[in-house]
């Protein structure tokens, strides 16, 4: 009985919840953009540089400064999977323009947006699993390709459609 | 004061007389071409309800009867239920090729979890129904809500989560179908657990709880389908003429890219 009612409760409160967290149709704000420096992300999960302080450091301090590395990292993909969801609402909006183009840009930044944010599902657990770990290795390289992408798409789209200035954003 | 029979007739009615209107909305409005399962569904409870609640005053039909005509129409309505969850799932993950198939695969992913979940229940708390078939009834109906409620909770999670689009009454059916089949799974686990001996008070409350948990329900969807569809809204609506000149940021933006490229 109490598994039961558990499930009911999830079952009416995430529909409320979602509603409520994110409000009704809100038109997505350049605000909403946190900027992704990609190149330091590359570095946090080069498996060169995780190696070199694997070598250089007593492996206590290895093991502290990995976590630190990977908590980084984890924020990194957390934003990137933000500004993805943003996108989305932008090329959602695009979608329904005249412009054929712009439908076609704007579908595959959707594809991307997509993409980005699955690969964010799977690798943030996996990069809190390897804090608990610092030894075993990850590289969640797919990531930082699929955001690269994505930045590339929405400067596409922005030739089509207005975006306002979310591209220099990113 | 009020009793409960009188309030559970009242409220029983009520949801009956407003699914009739739920449905002559949704002819008026032709939104039987965007929801046809939805309408025939509506078009379902509204005829049945009716019927009931005639079968309920004639004379000549028997408690079995009754039972037969309850069974009958609550079973229908969750085989659409079931039909109606998948297509709003299945439309929404087709609309984006790349959420299609894990989205195909999390969906029968979570069918198999919550109906083992289900069986196990049934195994495990098997209802206390007056005959054999009222339990079967109580357990079938449990089983149904649980494995909704998953469907539900999955379908609003994978969208909320991808930002899936969603129109506004298709999000209202969804929600609808979240109350219905919460407090409908929240009432058979309850009432699955406690003995019955005659129809007595304790009865009329579920009767009762029921039959408001499909009053609140109905009242959501006329309230999303009379209320204006809301539509995404674009970052700036002002459109780009064919040949007009680029913005200066866009292209300097775009220079930006290149050469972030080329290096």
């Amino acid at each position: 009985m109490t598994l039961s009612i558990i499930i009911a409760i999830l079952a009416l409160s995430v529909p409320v919840v979602i509603r409520l967290v994110k409000g009704r149709g809100t038109t997505p704000q350049i605000g909403q953009i946190r900027s992704v420096d990609l190149r330091a992300f590359r570095n946090l999960m080069d498996p060169e540089e995780e190696e070199y302080l694997r070598r250089a450091l007593p492996p206590a301090d290895f093991r502290r400064i990995q976590r630190e590395r990977l908590r980084a990292a984890v924020e990194y993909i957390k934003c990137a999977a933000s500004n993805a969801a943003v996108l989305m609402q932008i090329a959602e909006a695009a979608r329904q323009s005249e412009d054929p183009a712009a439908v076609q840009a704007a579908l595959k930044l959707i594809d991307n947006a997509i993409r980005l944010r699955t690969y964010a599902f799977q690798a943030i657990p996996k990069l809190y699993l390897a804090m608990v770990f610092p030894g075993r290795r990850f590289s969640p390289a797919r990531v930082a390709e699929s955001y690269e992408l994505m930045t590339r798409q929405v400067v596409l789209l922005g030739l089509q459609y207005p975006t306002g200035e979310i591209s220099a954003a990113l | 004061m009020l009793s409960l029979s009188l309030a559970w007739h009242i409220v029983w009615f009520a949801r009956v007389t407003l699914s009739c209107a739920l449905l002559i909305v949704l002819i008026t409005q032709r939104a039987y071409k965007q929801f046809p399962l939805f309408t025939v569904h509506t078009a379902w409870t509204a005829v049945a309800g009716t019927a009931l609640v005639a079968m309920n005053y004639v004379p000549f039909v028997s408690g079995a009867q009754y039972f037969a005509g309850v069974a009958v129409s609550n079973g229908v309505a969750s085989a659409l239920a079931f039909a109606i969850i998948y297509q709003m799932f299945a439309e929404r993950a087709n609309r984006y090729p790349v959420a299609s198939s894990l989205g195909s695969f999390a969906f029968r992913f979570t069918t198999l979890i919550f109906l083992a979940t289900a069986i196990a229940l049934a195994w495990f708390e098997p209802a206390h129904g007056p005959s054999p078939w009222t339990s079967a009834y109580i357990i079938i109906q449990r089983t149904a809500r649980m494995l909704q409620c998953g469907q539900l909770i999955l379908l609003f999670l994978f969208g909320s989560y991808f930002r899936l689009s969603w129109r506004s009454r298709a999000f209202g059916i969804a929600l609808g179908f979240g109350i219905l089949s919460s407090s409908s799974l929240a009432i058979n686990a309850i009432h699955s657990q406690i003995a019955y001996d005659v129809w007595n008070q304790r009865e009329y409350i579920f009767a009762f709880a029921t039959d408001f948990a499909y009053l609140a329900t109905v009242l959501v969807w006329l309230f999303y389908f009379l209320a204006p569809e809301q539509t995404v809204q674009a970052l700036d609506q002002t459109p780009r003429s064919p040949g007009g000149s680029l913005p200066e940021h866009d292209l300097e933006t775009w220079n930006q890219e290149l050469e972030r490229l080329l290096k």
